[in-house]
């Protein structure tokens, strides 16, 4: 299958069990072109776990496993253990959920920064150590976190640093009235995944993250990139401004984008879509922008209206 | 000069200070939030030269504003400095300006009009001034610790806050230019303990010079238990020519001769008292023999008149009609009671105004009247006369024939001389000694009474009579009362103005202080009457040049000042007053509110426009040069827009051309940032498609001044 088919079966697909969410599904589904992983922060009920079960269901042979993230969660409930066997004598490695194509994990700012580091690690690295050894994570490892922007009551807030291994963060938000007229007819009778079948396989999925990198982008875009997150530098109300991560990273979802929009080179259009999503998470505020309302968005968005596009 | 700003919450805490001792609390924490809210939050605005100093002509303008009703509320033009404690309030303006502005220093000639001319001068002149810049934290942070010393009321507890306050200061300088912390903290309380050295000290010689001044002065006092005269002093007498009390009298009353102010019963070194006799355990008198008006049975405040009457049992006096006399005058505010003058036989007093619930009249067993913590220090209010005295207790007492037993040989001496003994009459013994003064004896105010100091004040009577015989009224006022009790006649000292001054264009009686006047009452046929033997040429000896144009510019002023604030004080006046003002003060705060509003930035991300690094020889499409042309219909491309999502508005006006622009567009997009392309053929197509828009252009409609 040709990467613009795969993208364009794959956005049908999780479309049809997500109403409403167009836009944030083909960031989410560039996101994993890009092979990157996504933060969501969003209110419970929103269709977060949905959103992943109909990814993973859309990918034939693609694991799927889900962690629910609790303050007592121990980094070998992530990784694996090695547990010993009575009759051989030996120990064995029992792998954990980690191990897997696509990754859910809920509400992950309510685990210890440990138990979170040890699911960053993979994250980054695509590998797992456990008790010295390196696993690898080969295939497709997609990583959806999840967090509740409302309670804060006993959670671990990721640290900046860590925020910085999401590509992407976004959010899902609620759909308009008419939309959500539509969820409830479509569940009437039974889970649309319950109907689910898979379009594309694993292998399509990795051709397609491997076609991202041959979408074309020009010398003059790179520059563009590299514009925004540089001004994010110089500024009083920023106290960690974005990294040279956050360019990699804006370049590669852009790439991802451009090929979801049918495109194969990138426009600055798609860049500035996209940019918010890919840099406002790893801003750090200082508290008197807070104070005043200032946000990585909107910090984000004034850079885009000041910044020269290219014409 | 200083272009440092105070390192963060300082000035907050000097505020809070300042409001904590000036018992302004709640403004100190205000000014406080608004002070240190500019570290909590990125409003900023963009000040100009002129906003300076139109916070600069704001805080001069609160300043008067601040005297002004100060001035109507009756301070007086000695007390002004007071108003430095309001300074970090009326400055405050300029401080916020340089805090929420995005200068951190404003130019030195924001405060001089000149030294603004001048420069504006020299720069026509074609000389290039830059004017000096000034960061005014740390004068502001001063003037509030000044102004909290003005106030100060603690001083142990000012002096280690302003310590504090002050280390604070330095050690955030000091930094800056890195100290050894123990080297400076020794240093420092040194420091503090020196200047309290020098604190102490300073205040012990003041003390020390206050002692010695209040003992070379003669220190007159006159309040409603006790009159301390001049008897037994040196030096001359001196008394101001400024009016103390204006008395307006009915038509009917040709004159008013003498006004009482004070009487007093018990004589010793030069100093006249009031000592309450046994009181009643059962009757109206406080411990300190005051009548006060909330105890009298049936008072009848409810029209406003007050009287008083010596006997629980006396019918209520009746009154009625207009007022015999109606008087307007300044107490001491300072003073917890003040005795106001009265006419003789006052029966009642009334039209004192809505005075409030703790001030009051009081009156004592001698017919002292005062008023006891008025509204303001202006007062004015009417006398209603009966045709006896019923403030006074009627039966002398064994007080009213004490005679000192320091002064007893010398008056015995003169009583034997004029050939006055016990068993005489009142009258008879006036007679005499009115004589006698007035023959014997020259009234002065010169008080040359020789070899008299500390000591011989117990003598001072006796050295008058016989040896030095001359002085003022006070003098002949004791001695007659001395005299007179010496014959077995119970008489008192009362000291009040003799009224003799009128004002034809006024319309009114003018009674100033150098009319003050001392005379006895003496107890005659069943009642009290005034008895004045002091030489009657004393009145002109004390006369005033009233054509002088200073005593009347003076009193013009002063007597304008009175009426205004008389008319302030009426109920009807008071609400339109304070009506009027929050009306002012409100609109200038909400225009200056609203003015502050629509100007504001936030100070974040408006800085400079960061551009990408455009690489040379960029291939532009024929669509980026349509771009004029299509602005004149959709308005100018904002700066951040990429020109194919612009181009897209044109939907908007003319929905047929979709079909035109999303392939122009693409194909724009394409020939602009694909590098790898076919360039001729996808040019040639762009072209066309360009031509095509171009026609259509020119058939829509030219932008209004939406975008």
């Amino acid at each position: 299958m040709l990467p613009f088919e795969t993208a364009h079966q794959l956005e049908t697909s999780v479309c049809t069990i997500i109403r409403g969410q167009e836009k944030v599904i083909r960031n989410i589904l560039a996101c994993m072109a890009a092979g990157g992983h996504v933060l969501l922060e969003d209110n419970p009920g929103t269709g977060k776990t949905t959103l992943a079960k109909a990814i993973a269901g859309s990918v034939k042979q693609a694991a799927f496993s889900r962690i629910q993230f609790t303050p007592d969660l121990l980094p070998s409930d992530i990784l694996g253990v090695s547990i010993l066997n009575q009759k051989t004598s030996e120990f064995k490695f029992h792998p954990g959920p980690v191990f897997t194509d696509i990754l859910l994990a809920d509400e992950i700012n309510r685990a210890s920064p440990r138990t979170q580091s040890a699911l960053l690690e993979s994250m980054a690295e695509k590998q797992a150590t456990i008790e010295g050894t390196c696993y690898d994570l080969n295939g497709l490892f997609f990583v959806i976190a999840t967090q509740n922007p409302v309670e804060f009551r006993g959670t671990y807030p990721l640290p900046e640093a860590q925020m910085d291994r999401f590509a992407m963060q976004c959010s899902l938000g609620y759909v308009t009235a008419k939309e959500e007229a539509e969820i409830l007819a479509t569940q009437n009778e039974g889970h649309p995944l319950d109907h689910l079948h898979a379009v594309v396989t694993l292998d399509d999925i990795l051709e397609l993250q491997s076609a991202v990198s041959k979408v074309r982008i020009s010398d003059e875009l790179r520059h563009y990139i590299v514009a925004l997150t540089n001004a994010t530098r110089g500024l009083e109300n920023v106290r960690l401004s974005a990294s040279p991560r956050a360019s990699l990273a804006l370049m590669k979802i852009s790439q991802a984008l451009s090929l979801f929009e049918g495109r194969d080179f990138v426009t600055p259009e798609t860049i500035q879509d996209i940019a918010p999503d890919v840099i406002a998470h790893r801003l750090v505020m200082s508290p008197e922008a807070k104070f005043s309302g200032m946000n990585g968005r909107a910090t984000i968005k004034d850079i885009l209206e000041k910044t020269p596009a290219p014409v | 000069m200083s272009l440092h700003a105070p390192p963060r919450l300082l000035t907050g805490l000097t505020l809070l200070f300042w409001g904590g001792l000036t018992g302004n609390a709640l403004l100190g924490l205000m000014a406080a939030i608004l002070v240190e809210a500019k570290s909590w939050t990125t409003l900023r605005w963009d000040f100009t030269k002129t906003s300076y100093i139109k916070a600069w002509h704001f805080s001069v303008l609160a300043a008067a504003l601040l005297s002004i009703f100060a001035w109507l509320n009756g301070m007086k033009p000695g007390e002004l400095h007071t108003l430095f404690i309001w300074a970090p309030l009326t400055l405050l303006p300029l401080e916020l300006a340089q805090r929420y502005g995005k200068a951190t220093s404003i130019p030195l000639n924001t405060f001089s009009f000149f030294a603004r001319r001048k420069m504006k001068h020299d720069l026509k002149q074609g000389y290039h001034i830059r004017s000096r810049m000034i960061n005014i934290g740390y004068p502001y942070l001063a003037i509030t610790l000044l102004a909290t010393s003005v106030a100060s009321k603690d001083e142990l507890l000012h002096f280690i806050s302003l310590g504090l306050i002050l280390g604070v200061c330095l050690f955030f300088n000091a930094r800056k230019n890195g100290i050894r912390p123990i080297a400076w903290i020794v240093a420092f309380i040194l420091l503090i303990a020196f200047s309290y050295a020098g604190h102490w000290a300073i205040f012990k010689a003041y003390q020390y010079y206050q002692k010695g001044l209040s003992a070379q002065q003669n220190g007159r006092y006159t309040s409603a238990n006790e009159s301390r005269t001049s008897i037994g002093r040196l030096g001359k007498l001196k008394l101001s020519s400024k009016i103390f009390w204006r008395a307006q009298i009915k038509d009917e009353i040709t004159s008013l001769p003498l006004v009482r102010t004070a009487t007093y019963h018990h004589y010793a070194r030069g100093v006249w008292k009031y000592l309450p006799d046994k009181i009643d355990p059962e009757g109206l008198r406080d411990q300190d023999g005051y009548l006060s008006e909330t105890r009298l049975k049936g008072n009848n405040m409810a029209n406003n008149i007050r009287y008083f009457t010596t006997h629980s049992n006396t019918a209520e006096p009746n009154i009625s009609g207009e007022p015999d006399v109606k008087i307007i005058g300044e107490v001491d505010s300072s003073v917890y009671a003040n005795p106001i003058p009265m006419p003789h036989f006052t029966s009642g007093i009334g039209n004192l105004g809505s005075e409030n619930s703790e001030a009051s009249l009081d009156c004592n067993t001698l017919g002292t009247i005062r008023i006891t913590n008025p509204d303001h220090h202006i007062i004015s209010y009417s006398v209603w006369r009966g045709n006896r005295s019923t403030t006074e207790v009627d039966a002398p007492a064994k007080n009213d024939l004490r005679v000192p037993m320091q002064e007893s040989p010398a008056i015995k001496r003169i009583c034997a001389q004029l050939g006055l003994k016990k068993g005489m009459t009142a009258q008879q013994v006036l007679i005499r000694l009115k004589s006698f003064f007035s023959t014997e004896f020259t009234y002065t105010t010169h008080l040359t009474t020789p070899k008299l100091d500390q000591a011989n004040r117990w003598t001072a009577i006796g050295l008058f009579l016989e040896k030095t015989r001359a002085g003022h009224c006070e003098y002949f006022a004791t001695a007659t009362t001395l005299i007179l009790r010496e014959c077995g006649i119970p008489a008192r000292y009362c000291v009040g103005f003799a009224v003799n001054e009128y004002d034809t264009n006024r319309n009114e009686w003018v009674i100033r202080g150098k009319h003050a006047h001392a005379w006895c009452r003496v107890w005659n046929k069943g009642q009290w009457e005034d008895a004045d033997l002091t030489p009657p040429s004393w009145l002109a000896m004390e006369q005033i040049n009233t054509a002088s144009w200073q005593l009347k510019l003076s009193d013009w002023w002063q007597l304008l000042r009175e009426d205004f604030l008389i008319w302030r004080t009426r109920d009807e006046n008071k609400m339109m007053v304070s009506i009027a003002v929050i009306t002012i003060v409100g609109i200038l705060l909400l225009w200056l509110i609203w003015r502050l509003w629509k100007s504001r930035q936030h100070g974040s991300n408006r800085g400079e426009t960061t551009s990408y690094l455009r690489p040379e020889n960029i291939h532009l499409t024929p669509l980026n040069k349509l771009e004029p042309a299509i602005s004149r219909k959709i308005g100018p491309r904002p700066n951040g827009q990429p020109l194919g999502r612009w181009v897209m508005k044109l939907e908007k006006i003319d929905p047929n051309l979709s079909h035109l622009l999303h392939p122009l567009t693409q194909a724009h997009s394409r020939l602009r940032f694909d590098p790898e392309i076919n360039q001729a053929r996808l040019e040639q197509e762009v072209s066309q498609l360009t031509l095509k828009l171009k026609k259509r252009l020119k058939q829509l409609p030219r932008a209004n001044k939406m975008t």
